[in-house]
């Protein structure tokens, strides 16, 4: 059964009634309506946000992000089309186009070619859509639409080497197996550059965190973009046709993309430069505590996970209501694609309430903003995360 | 009858009347509200919900103009939306889905308890050795075809069925195809259970993309 996170409500409610919430420095904590805690203060491990049930769209809590490696089923799903009731036995993978052997791999035989694993964010490009304002249309994602794992297939580049590729071939295009609904309705095809899909970390991925990837993740086959956000990363793959040109598909030419340098919101339709959505910037999320959680006295461990597209996390920084960013310790080796653990311990702190913010910085010298320049489509949102919680 | 009583009498038919009268006009219009409100959801939810379900729109919250653009995007896009019933379709978005008003909160659901037909159930079985496909391309040309399309990959009434996960839900599937769902009728009267059977493996039996040459728009 679903439960509803009215009671969530309530609990905000009384937050807001207690002046818990829109005081000065808490404005920030206000941006995201979700508030996790239970009634024990408890994170919803397992559950996952209800954005909508057709095509299915599923929100991690906060609780997917105080892991190194994000549990499938605490991971987000998203699709325009649904996932489709496939044979795995019958599923075959296409490579074609300007090719000088064209090949169709079943999945056994992708299996016995030389495996390739890589640990990887994987973000959708609207992660972040329902902070925008002004508002934006689609999917309110809030914070959740981010996970890692640990992808395994084939790499692209092996695939492209065994299938011959000639002088002039630079791009890949990508064919999900989901039907849109009806035929007037534009198919999901996409496309990445071939020095990408040359790239060591990009698979055709067959697994995800040791088991065949899920179905509901892309299984059997999905494309995997280290530092690219999820647009990139088509699911259910069963043909690719290797192109001169990008894909010139609706998802390729007309959705995914966004402003070239940030535009106001007022500016007219067509006058602005558009690039496909692509790396994904400097971001961090806080998992630890809750927004709404309450914890006992003493210290209290501020915890979380954070990323970037180009390059690797160096540095993230927490700030404690008004006072300065102080550094947190990072874990994980840095990884390109893949996001760095952190953790602040906050020594003293008072019974009452307190709101935390986190912030990250790249190895290319990029600092997560406060708010991040607006866009109609509501991409790849990056403002600093923050959390209310309540010492006791 | 005496002067003053006949007053009388007027003033209170009068009264009467008038407590008939003067609220009608206000009732009337309400009336109207009510229908029209009722007639833009009707369109909604015959129209919209073909292709997605209402939790696309409610979790949204929009300007009139947004809520303008979205309907002329869809119909873009081929939804069924008679012309006469966008107005009130925009009107009835922008009324419940307003950019003024907070959403409210999302449920929470684990995987597996998740309402939605788009999550498949089990391991995805290969269609049975002895289906009888001929039998149910058949049955489907004549029953389903007319919405579904002819090689079930949707129409202006019907999504596609090609691929998707309520083929591998077959109770779901069954209780669609036999008590209709929105604007498709039931079936009771006209298929018997091994009809269903038929159809159902050979709506399993098709691909996408078929052909795979052909993508997207």
């Amino acid at each position: 059964m679903e439960r509803s996170r009215d009671s969530a409500a309530i609990s905000r409610r009384a937050w807001i009634g207690l002046g818990l919430l829109g005081a000065a420095g808490a404005g920030l904590s206000e941006r995201w309506t979700g508030q996790e805690a239970s009634a024990d203060g408890t994170s919803d491990e397992g559950q996952l946000i209800v954005r909508s049930r057709r095509p299915l769209n599923l929100e991690s809590t906060s609780s997917a992000f105080d892991h190194r490696i994000t549990p499938a089923d605490s991971l987000f799903v998203r699709s325009h089309f649904g996932a489709p009731a496939v044979d795995p036995g019958t599923w075959e993978v296409e490579i074609v186009g300007l090719v000088r052997r064209p090949l169709r791999l079943r999945l056994d035989e992708l299996g016995r070619m030389e495996r390739a694993s890589k640990t990887a964010v994987i973000q959708c490009a609207g992660n972040g859509r329902g902070l925008f304002r002004p508002r934006v249309p689609g999917t309110p994602w809030e914070r959740g639409a981010v996970g890692q794992a640990e992808w395994s297939g084939v790499r692209l580049a092996d695939l492209l080497d065994r299938a011959g590729v000639p002088e002039g071939a630079a791009h890949l295009h990508f064919y999900g197996s989901d039907a849109p609904p009806s035929p007037k309705i534009s198919a999901f095809v996409r496309s990445i550059p071939i020095d990408r899909a040359r790239d060591p970390g990009t698979l055709l991925a067959l697994g995800m965190n040791g088991e065949p990837l899920p179905l509901l993740h892309g299984g059997p086959a999905r494309v995997v973009v280290p530092g690219w956000a999820g647009n990139n990363w088509t699911k259910w793959v069963r043909r690719i046709v290797v192109s001169r040109e990008e894909a010139p598909s609706f998802y390729m030419q007309t959705a995914y993309r966004m402003p070239r340098t940030p535009v106001p919101a007022d500016a007219p339709a067509g006058s602005v430069a558009m690039d496909p959505v692509t790396w994904m910037n400097v971001k961090s999320l806080i998992a630890s505590p809750v927004q709404g959680g309450s914890v006992a006295s003493g210290p209290v461990e501020v915890r979380g996970v954070a990323w970037t597209g180009r390059g690797h996390v160096t540095k993230v920084e927490v700030k404690v209501n008004d006072g300065s960013w102080k550094e947190a310790n990072l874990r994980d080796d840095p990884e390109p694609g893949a996001w760095r653990r952190w953790a602040y311990r906050l020594e003293s702190s008072r019974p009452g309430r307190h709101v935390v913010a986190a912030r990250a910085t790249d190895s290319e010298g990029e600092v997560q903003p406060e708010t991040p320049p607006w866009n109609k489509s509501g991409y790849l949102w990056n403002g600093y995360d923050t959390v209310a919680f309540e010492v006791k | 009858m005496s002067t003053v009583r006949c007053l009388c009498m007027a003033a209170l038919s009068l009264a009467i009347v008038g407590s008939l009268m003067i609220p009608a006009p206000a009732r009337q219009d309400d009336d109207e509200a009510e229908m029209r409100e009722l007639l833009a959801r009707r369109s909604l939810e015959e129209n919209c919900l073909i292709c997605h379900s209402m939790d696309l729109i409610a979790g949204q919250r929009l300007t009139p103009t947004q809520w303008k653009a979205e309907v002329v995007k869809m119909i873009g896009w081929g939804s069924p939306l008679p012309k006469e019933a966008a107005d009130p379709v925009t009107e009835y978005l922008a009324r419940h889905y307003s950019d003024r008003e907070p959403a409210p909160a999302p449920t929470l659901a684990t995987l597996n308890d998740v309402d939605s037909y788009e999550v498949p159930r089990g391991q995805h079985a290969p269609v049975e050795a002895g289906a009888d496909l001929k039998r149910g391309e058949k049955l489907y040309a004549t029953t389903c075809a007319n919405c579904h399309g002819p090689k079930a990959l949707g129409g202006d009434l019907g999504p596609a069925l090609v691929h998707k996960a309520i083929l591998d839900r077959p109770t779901d599937y069954n209780r669609i195809l036999f008590e209709g769902l929105r604007r498709m009728p039931g079936n009771k009267q006209t298929l018997k259970p091994e009809d269903s059977v038929a159809i159902l493996a050979w709506l399993r039996s098709l691909s996408y993309p078929e052909p795979l040459a052909q993508g997207g728009k």
